[in-house]
């Protein structure tokens, strides 16, 4: 039954600056995750969070190492997976529901079967209401509720987050974090979310890997068995957010 | 109570007056041109605004045999939306071709630096020289029926001249409305599996078309600005260009200022059609970011 999907082996990531500099973004890293984890990438900011994910989508190939996705090498983007960003990534000219087929579309379904896919999509985030509006006419999480549609639309086994409710206000983030682990417990799709919120990684994550800044490395990996619902005012919810705080916090004099 | 009542109301007379701000500065200048024209009583240097007047209001009356001030407009017209029309036909796919790949970009760069800062009326001699008064007509070796009397009318240096100078305003607005996408609106098609055509088709055009159309306005700007200058070249025989150059020569002031008066008209109408486009078809920009 388990199934291993992502795998990063020795995965490292140069970048060269303006002036010349290599910056070693990524420094060797190992993981591998397997099917229907929940995985939070955790790590200050600079640490290669979203490098990681970049790489996995096939948005940028490593500079060494080897990164694969169910068995096979990653060269570019791939049918299994879908992304969210932070914001602002639906495209603003057309209506939520045309976002939202834009996956299926570019999967050249036909119209009419892809509008039906959409449509329910859309519903079942919340936005049934507003199936044609444009995104400027939606709030920061109803934003990003479409952008969870339009990725969920293609139905992918994977889904990457890269930090989707960060420019959320709280109570938004947390709904939207409630919503998201309710479609996760319905059909366990992988997914790998980014954050540097340690509440957050806390509250959504069956695993949490803790990466370093630069050169960002995998410093911690271990999983959360608090059974879901979880709420931030159990103890063992605190004692994990306390124990990981700690261990940021370290990082950081450490520099 | 009573002052709460009166005071909206005083503001809302006023108010009502602000609407003519815009009318308070071109009615200042008239009366000055009319105050001026009638105490210097010089037509040649400056004739009153009814003498000018009269010209506008009657449109389609012949002047100096050169025809009418709308069969003018409609040649002038004709010009440079042609040279116009070129010009966008090339600099649009090659803007998108600049702005999609560094190679492309690189590779033009240097020449269109060249190109760019040399003003269009500086490529007058060079022009004559390759083209002298060759129509379109000559060009297309056409000699006779219908499509003769409007080829022939129009000189390929004519058209160079306003292609020259609508091209770049177009070209580079084209080339960083599309390298300005937004790094996430492209990652985010990449991942939902777009092609590299589907990237240019359906996110890089789209996302560009505002500042397509910028350009197409500034264009449209250039190109009637650069009219007058084409039109005084050898060889044209009508035109709003052609008209002012001549009727100054026949001591016409009148006739020059109406002309000048239909040439920022025309411009202004020209530009307010692409600023509503901007302001209608866009709203997704200036809102959404
Ligand atoms: N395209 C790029 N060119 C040059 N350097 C880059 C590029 N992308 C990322 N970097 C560098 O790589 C390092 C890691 O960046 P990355 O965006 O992966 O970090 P992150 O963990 O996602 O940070 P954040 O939490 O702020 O999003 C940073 O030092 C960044 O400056
Ligand atoms: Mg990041």
């Amino acid at each position: 039954m388990e199934q291993e999907i992502i795998r990063l082996d020795g995965v490292s990531k140069i970048f060269y600056s303006e002036n010349g500099h290599e910056v070693l973004a990524v420094d060797k890293v190992d993981l591998s995750i397997q099917e229907s984890e929940f995985v939070c990438l955790l790590g200050p900011s600079g640490s290669g969070k979203s490098t990681v994910l970049r790489m996995l989508a096939g948005l940028t190939p490593a500079s060494s190492g080897k990164v694969s996705v169910l068995g096979e090498e990653v060269v570019g983007p791939r049918p299994e997976a879908s992304m969210v960003l932070q914001d602002y990534s639906l495209l603003p000219w057309r209506s939520v529901l045309e976002n939202v087929a834009f996956g299926l579309e570019l999967r050249r379904v036909p119209k009419e079967e892809r509008i039906r896919i959409a449509t329910e999509m859309v519903e079942k985030v919340g936005l049934g209401d507003f199936l044609h509006a444009a995104p400027y006419e939606l709030s920061g999480g109803m934003q990003q509720r479409a952008a969870i549609a339009r990725a969920l639309a293609t139905d992918p086994r994977i889904l990457y987050m890269d930090e989707p409710f960060g420019a959320l206000d709280a109570f938004t983030r947390r709904q939207m974090q409630q919503e998201l682990l309710s479609l996760w417990l319905k059909d366990k799709k992988t997914v790998l979310f980014v954050t540097h919120s340690v509440e957050e990684a806390v509250y959504l994550a069956t695993r949490i890997v803790v990466m370093s800044a630069r050169p960002g490395r995998i410093i911690a990996d271990f999983p959360v068995d608090i059974p879901y619902p979880r709420r931030s005012s159990d103890s063992e919810f605190g004692r994990l957010v306390d124990e990981l705080m700690h261990l940021l916090m370290e990082l950081a004099y450490e520099r | 109570m009573s002052s709460v009542g009166k005071e909206p109301k005083k503001r809302f007379t006023l108010k009502r007056w602000l609407v003519l701000r815009p009318l308070v500065a071109p009615l200042m200048l008239f009366v000055v041109w009319q105050i001026v024209a009638l105490r210097l009583d010089n037509f040649l240097i400056l004739p009153t605004l009814n003498a000018v007047l009269k010209v506008l209001l009657n449109p389609f009356q012949d002047l100096l045999r050169l025809g009418s001030m709308v069969h003018n407009a409609q040649v002038s017209l004709v010009r440079v939306l042609l040279g116009y029309g070129l010009a966008a036909l090339i600099a649009i796919p090659v803007g998108i071709l600049m702005g999609y790949s560094v190679h492309v970009r690189v590779a033009l760069q240097g020449v269109l630096s060249m190109l760019r800062p040399i003003p269009p009326l500086a490529w007058v001699p060079l022009i004559l020289a390759w083209f002298g008064t060759a129509s379109l007509a000559t060009f297309f070796g056409i000699r006779g029926g219908a499509g003769w009397v409007y080829l022939s009318n129009i000189r390929v240096s004519m058209l160079f001249i306003i292609f020259i100078s609508s091209f770049f305003p177009i070209l580079i607005n084209t080339m960083f409305g599309v390298r300005n996408v937004r790094r996430t609106l492209l990652d985010s098609a990449l991942t939902l599996g777009a092609s590299q055509g589907d990237l240019v088709r359906k996110v890089m055009l789209p996302a560009a078309l505002p500042s397509i159309v910028t350009g197409l306005r500034g264009g449209m700007g250039a190109a009637w600005g650069s009219l007058v200058a084409a039109e005084m070249l050898p060889g044209s025989i009508a035109g709003l260009g052609y008209l002012i150059s001549h009727a100054q020569s026949y001591s016409r002031t009148d006739i020059v200022m109406a002309g000048m008066i239909a040439i920022s008209a025309i411009g202004a109408l020209l530009d307010f059609i692409f600023r509503w486009i901007e302001d209608k078809k866009f709203s997704w920009q200036s809102l959404g970011r």
